[in-house]
């Protein structure tokens, strides 16, 4: 039975879990595994999963996960005193299949969040697992999977639990998408850095991916034209057409004329007044100082 | 925001060393924690309601030889109002100055369990328009920096990034502006004897960010998931933040012309009266006493001034960084509409 529910995931939450990951300690029967909660809300069908923190546990050797309560109810305090709007959702692990101890743990947070919350029976909780291990069915990614737990059986009688897949969605907060953007630039450069960039240089960007676009468009325009046998996807012939309308109406020569010169006087005058402020301000300090 | 008042400084001088850092690294890690805070205080509305900018601190390392410090995580502080849900917080809890330290500490010790760099280098403030400038954060400053040189304080602009340029940039006190507000003088002379301007107070460090080798991995992997959304600063209708900063920055300039016109006006009239002693006495205390009162309101005025202009300073140069940027994108727009009146005519 598929269930509805979808996983939305922010980046920051699997920087995190990368973060968590590397500081992951070395040694024992948690080699390479890194724990943590998932911080989030709840929407209608869809579990926004916003923050998450990792959290120390082991196996002891006779096989027993353990997780450290104290730790987890103190940061969970911590981050509702900072961001009230936030629950806890799940949990997460960097392990790449699923074992008889994530049935524990499960069965941890389970109780854990519904000593927390106090509305409905049971939220749903998430388990989201990130496989670090460049294994070869992964072709070189870091696949992330969300998961459900839920009772299955025959005829109304629970014989067992399965972890049931849930699709991720990634999303962000508008300043998160714009600053992952320019995190993403890292990516390029040599040393893995961005030096922070600001005045018309964004803006040149910006102009250059959208000539990109453009081209890409027309390419893609020109084929479909040329070949007759490429399926005409009608959705993005209407999308072109309302953009040309669009450029057609408001682009007509005295409107945007009027447009330009109106804004053109607004942005002088503010440009004139913010530089005559400085100069103000540069001029008092002789003042101050006589 | 808080001060560290148990770290209360002892010597009556203190060294202070040229700080050693030059330009400041963050892990992309900070970069995504510090916006994803500041984003959803915004998204739920709470900025406006608690009126307290949000805040955080700062943790990571000093590279010494390669004059870098390197923050490579954080967390938000708590907020002293705070909203109560549930049955757990009592009603009307506030937060005083040694709760918030006790959390702090706390903080640090859970994250060097979690083997997370533990050592505090700053911290981090949202403003809006880049206004950074209050009494507070130069107090929090001083104490930081009187603790251990390198700390800086990196300032978030939720409203420029919105427009599509992230804007995060790292300040610390001169060396200066440090020994000043030590000494706790800021009459005008002192300042005058140290060449202080309203410009020199905070210095700016460059800010660079760094991705770890995994994080590449998985920040190309999310390259090619996401769908691509553009982000919208290439729009034409930035008109109404300039409009508000513009009006902030007009009461920012009123408020520093009253404060520089009293003081001006002050030791006009503490000129005046220190003439009229020449001249038959009037009874010595009470001009003393009259004398005393302009020193003691310029003690903490001169300070005010400064920060008041450097504020007014912030919004000008955002108005007219916006402004240049916005000119620019008219002159673009303009030239493809040419374009397309052109083929339009050709055709």
């Amino acid at each position: 039975m598929a269930s509805p529910l979808t996983v939305k995931v922010h980046p920051l939450v699997l920087l995190t879990m990368v973060d968590s990951y590397e500081r992951r300690s070395k040694k024992g029967a948690t080699k390479d595994q890194a724990l943590g909660t998932l911080m989030g809300f709840y929407e209608k069908n869809v579990i926004q999963v916003t923050d998450c923190y990792a959290i120390p546990f082991r196996v002891t050797p006779g096989g027993m996960p353990e997780i450290d309560d104290a730790f987890n109810r103190e940061m969970y305090h911590a981050a509702r005193r900072t961001t009230p709007s936030e629950q806890m959702v799940g949990w997460f692990f960097t392990v790449s299949d699923l074992s008889s101890h994530c049935e524990q743990f499960h069965n941890y947070f389970s109780q854990v969040v519904s000593s927390f919350s106090v509305r409905r029976d049971q939220p749903p909780i998430v388990l989201l697992t990130l496989d670090v291990n460049f294994t070869e069915g992964s072709k070189g990614n870091l696949p992330i999977r969300a998961f459900l737990r839920s009772e299955c059986g025959l005829q109304k009688q629970s014989h067992a639990r399965v972890f049931q897949p849930l699709p991720v969605d990634i999303e962000g907060f508008q300043g998160e998408n714009v600053a992952l953007d320019l995190i993403m630039k890292g990516v390029y450069s040599n040393t893995r850095e961005t030096v922070l960039d600001v005045g018309l240089n964004p803006i040149a960007d910006g102009v250059d991916q959208m000539i990109q676009w453009l081209e890409r468009i027309l390419k893609y325009v020109d084929e479909v034209l040329a070949k007759d046998e490429l399926p005409e996807d009608s959705t993005i012939g209407r999308r072109l057409n309302e953009i040309v309308d669009t450029a057609a109406t408001l682009l007509q020569s005295d409107k945007r004329d009027n447009l330009i010169k109106n804004s053109l006087r607004d942005y002088t005058m503010i440009s004139y007044l913010a530089n005559l402020t400085n100069a103000q301000l540069a001029l008092e300090d002789p003042i101050i100082k006589s | 925001m808080f001060r560290f008042t148990s770290f209360a400084i002892m010597a009556d001088k203190i060294i202070l060393n040229e700080a050693k850092v030059k330009t400041v690294q963050l892990d992309c890690l900070v970069v995504m924690k510090i916006i994803k805070h500041v984003d959803s205080e915004f998204y739920s509305g709470m900025s406006e309601v608690a009126g307290e900018t949000c805040a955080g601190i700062l943790t990571g390392l000093i590279a010494a030889d390669d004059h870098r410090l390197e923050v490579t995580n954080c967390f938000p502080t708590p907020r002293s109002e705070v909203l109560i849900e549930g049955e757990e917080f009592s009603q009307g809890v506030l937060q005083n100055d040694d709760g918030k330290h006790t959390e702090i500490t706390d903080m640090l010790k859970r994250f060097r369990e979690m083997n997370i760099d533990y050592e505090l280098v700053g911290f981090y403030q949202a403003h809006k328009f880049g206004a950074c400038f209050t009494q507070e954060v130069i107090d929090s400053l001083v104490d930081y920096q009187t603790i251990f040189q390198d700390g800086v304080v990196i300032v978030y602009d939720p409203v420029r990034t919105r427009q599509g340029q992230v804007s995060l940039r790292a300040f610390r006190l001169t060396n200066k502006a440090l020994e000043l507000s030590i000494s706790g003088d800021w009459s005008p002379e002192a300042v005058a004897a140290a060449k202080l301007t309203h410009e020199t107070i905070l210095e700016e460090l460059p800010v660079v960010i760094k991705n770890s080798h995994l994080m590449n991995v998985m920040l190309s992997q999310l390259g090619l998931v996401r769908k691509t959304k553009p982000a919208p600063f290439l729009e034409l209708g930035t008109r109404r933040s300039l409009e508000k900063s513009y009006s902030k920055y007009v009461n920012e300039k009123q408020r520093y012309d009253a404060l520089l016109n009293s003081l001006i006006q002050k030791r006009q009239a503490e000129n005046d009266q220190r003439a009229q002693r020449n001249e038959p006495p009037l009874s010595l205390d009470e001009i003393k006493r009259q004398l005393k009162v302009p020193q003691l309101l310029t003690r903490g005025g001169m300070m005010d001034i400064f920060l008041n202009a450097s504020n007014a300073g912030a919004f000008a140069n955002y108005a007219s960084e916006v402004t240049n940027e916005n000119i620019a994108k008219l002159f673009i727009s303009e030239s493809v509409a040419n374009a397309v009146e052109e083929s339009h005519t050709r055709a």
